[in-house]
């Protein structure tokens, strides 16, 4: 064994090299994705890989060969590793071109959680109450089963005076009714603080013995009290002026009519022009321009009397308005028990 | 109230000069709200008067005629008639050619069997003033008619109707000379009312009607006139026309003269016929009492009446002849056959007058104006008036000497003293409107007059016809009314200190957190009726409740108080699956009645228990309540539907519960299965829910599947999962404010297990005893189940459960260690306390 045997085995490992080398420059190029490519960087460089196989070879060349085939295979190792790298880039462009072709049909339905939502009523209900509350008023509730004393006689209707007509009752009990309106819980309020000042806002269900297009057994009420040392009609239309421009329209004027309550004196119907017509006349306002939302007034000495306030030091005024009638206006609902039906293609709408 | 504008123009000088929308905008903002306007002539548009030129037999049919007539045009007009009663020169009344009368008909030009017609003549019914279709109106030859005139004037259907809404406590506008009071004090012009004078003849009318009061308290006063010689017939045309406008039938020229009055005074008269009245020595009596308990009138509406005593009668004698201040007697009313009448007018109480219409069920012009407050000092005028009337209506007859006029008491004039400042603080009208003179003024144009002073007051009488009147404050609102409410300012009121409040922040915040979660949940809110029908409620409520009775209902479906808000939800699920709505999800927060207070119990007006008071007669329970049917999710082009089981449901009530910021750290929410105890619930999957606060546990609610019983009851097909909530049992349970907890900083452990268990062991049983397990507790942040397992691989009576816990300390990192020993304390205690394998 000479010189020569190992020349030829160092000739050998080159070709073995440079045949890895062929082998790889051809089959990089073709492989059709990632995995193949890597599954090949692992044949070609694995520490199983066919470089390793050759690079064996290499402790039996002489001392002084080694840096010679050592430099060779470093250079097909980098030559591999190159094509690896490119081949990489290839195969990832490829796969992104790939996705980027891809197209769903976005005009299919979505995947929807279908929501529910707040009745109507009481949507207008929170309207109502957040504009009093803006304006200084705290809430109150009270029973809807309610002593004939609050609901009548407290409130300056006395048995057999001919306003009680005004409310047709329903009766549970001997002095017993269910409230015909919210005013119970003014004269509730107002014994419970004792003493003005109150400003309250009064609301929830009420019930009159009646039934027809416009008329429900039971519906929704919120009435105002604001009661201190000196409080005047002008204050009331003040009030209801910006109660009611938030409510229907920025620019709706309120016009007070003389009107008969027991338990306000005076008392007074309240209209707001027309937030259709403007006031010029439409069906909503039946031609008049004016459209009446409430009653108020002047809270009457005797309900003053009756709770215990002393009514040459204190003034008050009230008023009252039937949620159903807001949204009806409001919304354009021209059948009131469209609101107790509960009809989802009804609810949904709001 | 219906008023007539021709009437109140004989009634205020200078009216004529006002136009009718100045009238009806007047009287609307002086209180006397016009709810409509009644124009007859508008409906009598091209309806003229007309003489008939010429009339020919129709060529072609017998019973039509071919008239020429001038209706003021410069041609006469053709006209075919089918009336048999015109002749050539008669006065007729002609609708031309683009006429639309009152009963439908369009005038157009027509051909009648050949011959052109070119209008019509017209009967009464074709105009709507009448039924009667025989024969066209043939106008009186004495008539003073012009060709071409409206017509409306000519058939006395030129008045205008004002239909007013008196409120209850203006009596004195329930008539013609009220409501021309009002107008003349509103426009500054004279009032011109009629004087109550009659010609008096023949004897005294002593001898011939003793009246007697025996209830001066029902019956303040009481006067009659006896009037001999009536000729009873029909009123004269114009007279039954005003009636009929005003809304009262033409009877007689009798009765019709005690309507006119009312109408005119406002005052309600009653006639009756003399001689059907038991006499004493030839004198009529009349006897005012109360009825005796089951007495019998029968009244003119020809009904038998069954009276008590609490009825105030006229009587004569023997018997009842009147309902004081509501009807008459059928047996003593005016007829064609009576020649004596006794006229009455009187003043009844109030109260009286309406407990007898009500307990009657009657409603009449008179018993309305009696109610309200008629003017004791009027009974003599309205008296006198109607006597007159009668005269002329009837002018042979005589009104015998002197008035039988009983009044036990004098009555009352008010007087009411008024301080202008405090007009000026209650009204907060500009000191430039309210000096003392135009005050005064004011008041005195609707009668009230100046007395004197009072200190800083002025004095004022109030008229007896104002019953209103009785305080200075009631001045007050008349002086405003006067003025008018646009002459207040718009200002905003000053609180001078804090208010009260009376709901907590807690209920607020409850009830504003349960709908927007039950909302994000895709529950759509309801609202219902308190009432509904018993026999469904029976299922609904507790052992111990009782349904709360609607003494009037509305009917049976209206009868009840609601024991629980579920029942009207499944009405309104019925009422949406008939009309095509799945899959519902819908909830209601409302109170339910229960119970209730022992009878006779009064309230205590002082209670200082809030508004919501705690002397409510019934215990009214606010609550949350939710029904969920159909599916989970619907349909998809990707996914299947999913129907709504239990799990679903008792996964929102859980959310809802954790979202409210219960106190944690004192208790907990459980659910035990509740079997057969909840009536209305499916025993299956009954649950009850309770908090648990160490031994003690609150129940706050219940779900669970709707009962099969309840829903063969309703006639539901599908099933419908339901829970209901107390939100008074919750509010307790809240915390004030939520108090952040930091997060943690160190990590945890998730290990999951599997166990057998016995079949009917309920998980919660698990879970309990896993958080009561000592030597985990301290590092135990959660449990979860993720798979219950019951098959054939496992042994009989046997089921699986796999769960997770997560084990963290607040203050460290968990060891191997800790974390396999805490596992071992966990299943060493599911073994010995619920016999559990581990799998």
């Amino acid at each position: 064994m000479g010189n020569s045997e190992s020349k030829t085995d160092i000739q050998e490992l080159v070709n073995a090299l440079s045949q890895l080398r062929e082998e790889a420059e051809k089959s990089l190029p073709e492989a059709a994705d990632e995995e193949q490519l890597n599954d090949l960087r692992v044949s070609f460089l694995g520490k199983k890989g066919k470089l390793s196989g050759v690079l064996r070879l290499m402790g039996k060349l002489p001392k002084e060969a080694r840096p010679e085939a050592g430099k060779v295979a470093n250079e097909v190792r980098d030559r591999i590793n190159t094509l690896l790298s490119e081949n990489l880039t290839r195969l990832e462009n490829a796969r992104l071109a790939a996705l980027l072709q891809e197209r769903i049909d976005v005009t299919l339905p979505g995947r929807s959680v279908p929501m529910g939502g707040q009745h109507v009523l009481n949507q207008t209900r929170d309207l109502i109450l957040e504009v009093l509350a803006g304006l200084g008023f705290e809430l109150a509730r009270g029973p809807e089963v309610e002593h004939d004393f609050y609901n009548f006689e407290a409130l300056n209707i006395p048995e057999e005076h001919p306003a009680r007509d005004m409310q047709d009752t329903f009766y549970i009990d001997d002095g017993v009714v269910l409230r015909t309106h919210t005013s119970p819980v003014q004269i509730r309020s107002m014994l419970t603080a004792k003493e003005p000042p109150l400003r309250v806002a009064c609301f929830g269900r009420v019930y009159r013995h009646d039934h027809d297009v416009t008329h429900s057994p039971m519906f929704h009420q919120i009435e105002g009290l604001f009661v201190d040392k000196q409080v005047s009609i002008a204050d009331l239309k003040g009030t209801l002026e910006i109660f009611t421009q938030k409510i229907f329209d920025e620019t709706a004027k309120v016009r007070l009519r003389p009107s008969f309550f027991p338990f306000t004196e005076p008392s007074v119907e309240v209209d707001i022009s027309c937030f259709a017509c403007k006031g010029a006349g439409c069906r909503l306002c039946s031609h008049t321009g004016w459209i009446e939302i409430m009653g108020a007034g002047m809270v009457d000495p005797e309900v003053f009397r009756m709770s215990g306030y002393d009514p040459e030091a204190c003034t008050g005024f009230a008023f009252g308005i039937g949620v159903e009638r807001v949204a009806m206006l409001r919304h354009g609902v021209s059948d009131i028990r469209l609101f107790f039906e509960n009809d989802l293609r009804f609810l949904n709408q709001f | 109230m219906r008023v007539s504008i021709n009437w109140l123009k004989k009634l205020v000088n200078g009216l004529e000069e006002v136009s009718l929308e100045d009238i009806a905008h007047k009287l609307t903002m002086a209180g006397l709200e016009v709810e409509a306007v009644e124009d007859p002539a508008s409906r009598l548009q091209r309806v003229v008067v007309a003489k008939i030129l010429e009339k020919h037999q129709h060529p072609k049919a017998d019973k039509l005629s071919l008239c020429v007539v001038d209706a003021g045009a410069a041609q006469p007009v053709r006209v075919v008639c089918g009336a048999p009663n015109h002749q050539e020169g008669d006065w007729v009344v002609f609708a031309q050619v683009g006429a639309s009368l009152p009963n439908g008909m369009d005038i157009v030009e027509a051909t009648i069997r050949g011959e052109k017609s070119f209008g019509m003549l017209c009967s009464e019914a074709e105009l709507g003033i009448s039924k009667n279709h025989d024969g066209i109106i043939i106008l009186s030859p004495q008539g003073d008619w012009s060709a071409g005139q409206p017509a409306a004037a000519a058939l006395g259907q030129d008045d205008v109707i004002l239909e007013l809404g008196i409120t209850p406590n203006r009596p004195d506008a329930l008539s013609h000379v009220g409501i021309a009071r009002e107008l003349g004090a509103l426009l500054g012009l004279r009032l011109n009312a009629p004087q109550g004078n009659c010609v008096e003849r023949g004897g005294a009318v002593d001898a011939k009607a003793l009246v007697q009061i025996e209830d001066a308290v029902g019956c303040p006063r009481y006067a009659c006139r006896v009037i001999e010689g009536v000729e009873v017939a029909a009123s004269p045309q114009w007279l039954q026309n005003r009636l009929e406008a005003c809304g009262v039938r033409a009877i007689n020229n009798v009765v019709d003269v005690t309507n006119w009055v009312l109408l005119e005074l406002g005052h309600p008269l009653h006639a009756f016929d003399w001689n059907r009245l038991s006499a004493e020595n030839g004198r009529a009596q009349v006897v005012v009492r109360r009825a005796r308990q089951g007495e019998l009138l029968k009244t003119i509406d020809d009904e038998e009446r069954k009276l008590s005593v609490e009825d105030l009668v006229i009587a004569d004698g023997q018997r009842p002849i009147a309902l004081a201040g509501v009807m008459g007697g059928a047996d003593s009313e005016v007829s064609q056959t009576t020649e004596t009448v006794l006229l009455e007018s009187a003043y009844f109480k109030p109260a009286t007058v309406r407990k007898s219409a009500k307990r009657h069920g009657l409603h009449t012009e008179a018993s309305h104006r009696f109610e309200r407050g008629c003017d004791p000092n009027g009974v003599e005028r309205a008296l006198n008036r109607a006597a007159s009337l009668i005269l002329e209506l009837s002018p042979n007859a005589q009104v015998l000497r002197g008035t039988v006029d009983v009044q036990p008491k004098e009555h009352k004039v008010h007087e009411v003293s008024l301080r202008i400042d405090r007009l000026a603080a209650l009204s907060g009208l500009p000191s430039s409107l309210l000096d003392e003179r135009a005050v005064s003024e004011r008041l005195q144009s609707i009668g009230i007059e100046v007395v004197g002073r009072d200190g800083q007051a002025i004095r004022f009488r109030v008229p007896s016809f104002r019953p209103d009147l009785l305080r200075e404050v009631d001045l007050i609102e008349e002086v405003v009314r006067l003025i008018g409410y646009d002459q207040v300012p718009s200002a905003l009121p000053a609180p001078t200190q804090k208010s009260p409040a009376f709901i907590t922040e807690q209920n607020l915040t409850l009830e504003k957190t349960l709908t927007q979660k039950l909302i994000g949940w895709g529950f759509h809110e309801a609202v219902n009726f308190a009432f509904g029908p018993e026999a469904l409620f029976n299922f609904f409520k507790t052992s111990s409740d009782r349904l709360i009775e609607v003494k009037n209902p509305l009917g049976e479906e209206m009868a009840m108080l609601r024991p629980s808000l579920l029942p009207a939800l499944l009405q309104n699920l019925i009422h949406n699956l008939r009309h095509g709505n799945r899959n519902v999800r819908l909830f209601e927060m409302a109170t339910t009645f229960h119970g209730q207070n022992p009878k006779g119990q009064t309230p205590r007006p002082s209670d200082a228990d809030g508004p919501q008071g705690g002397d409510a007669w019934a215990a009214e329970a606010p609550k949350v309540a939710g029904l969920w049917s159909g599916s989970t999710w619907g349909l998809g082009f990707d996914r299947a539907e999913k129907p709504v089981d239990f799990f679903d449901l008792k996964g929102v009530v859980e959310d809802l519960l954790g979202s409210v910021n219960l106190k944690r750290e004192s208790g907990r929410i459980i659910f035990e299965a509740a079997n057969d105890e909840i009536e209305f619930l499916h025993p299956r999957s009954a649950t009850y829910i309770y908090w648990r606060a160490g031994d003690i546990k609150t129940q706050i609610g219940v779900v669970g599947e709707i009962h099969p019983y309840v829903s063969k009851h309703l006639n539901l097909e599908e099933s419908v999962f339901v829970f209901e909530l107390n939100l008074a049992s919750v509010v307790p349970l809240m915390e004030e404010v939520v108090i952040a907890k930091p997060l943690p900083r160190f990590p945890a452990v998730k290990r999951d297990f599997a166990v057998l268990l016995e079949e009917n062991l309920p998980a919660s049983r698990m879970l309990q005893a896993i958080w009561a397990c000592e030597g985990v507790a301290p590092i135990l942040e959660s449990v979860d189940i993720f798979d219950v397992y019951r098959g054939a691989r496992l042994p009989e009576g046997k089921k699986s459960i796999a769960f997770s816990v997560v084990l963290r300390a607040a203050d460290r990192t968990l060891n191997e260690e800790e974390v396999q020993n805490g596992a071992d304390a966990l299943l060493t205690s599911l073994a010995s306390s619920l016999g559990a394998e581990i799998r």
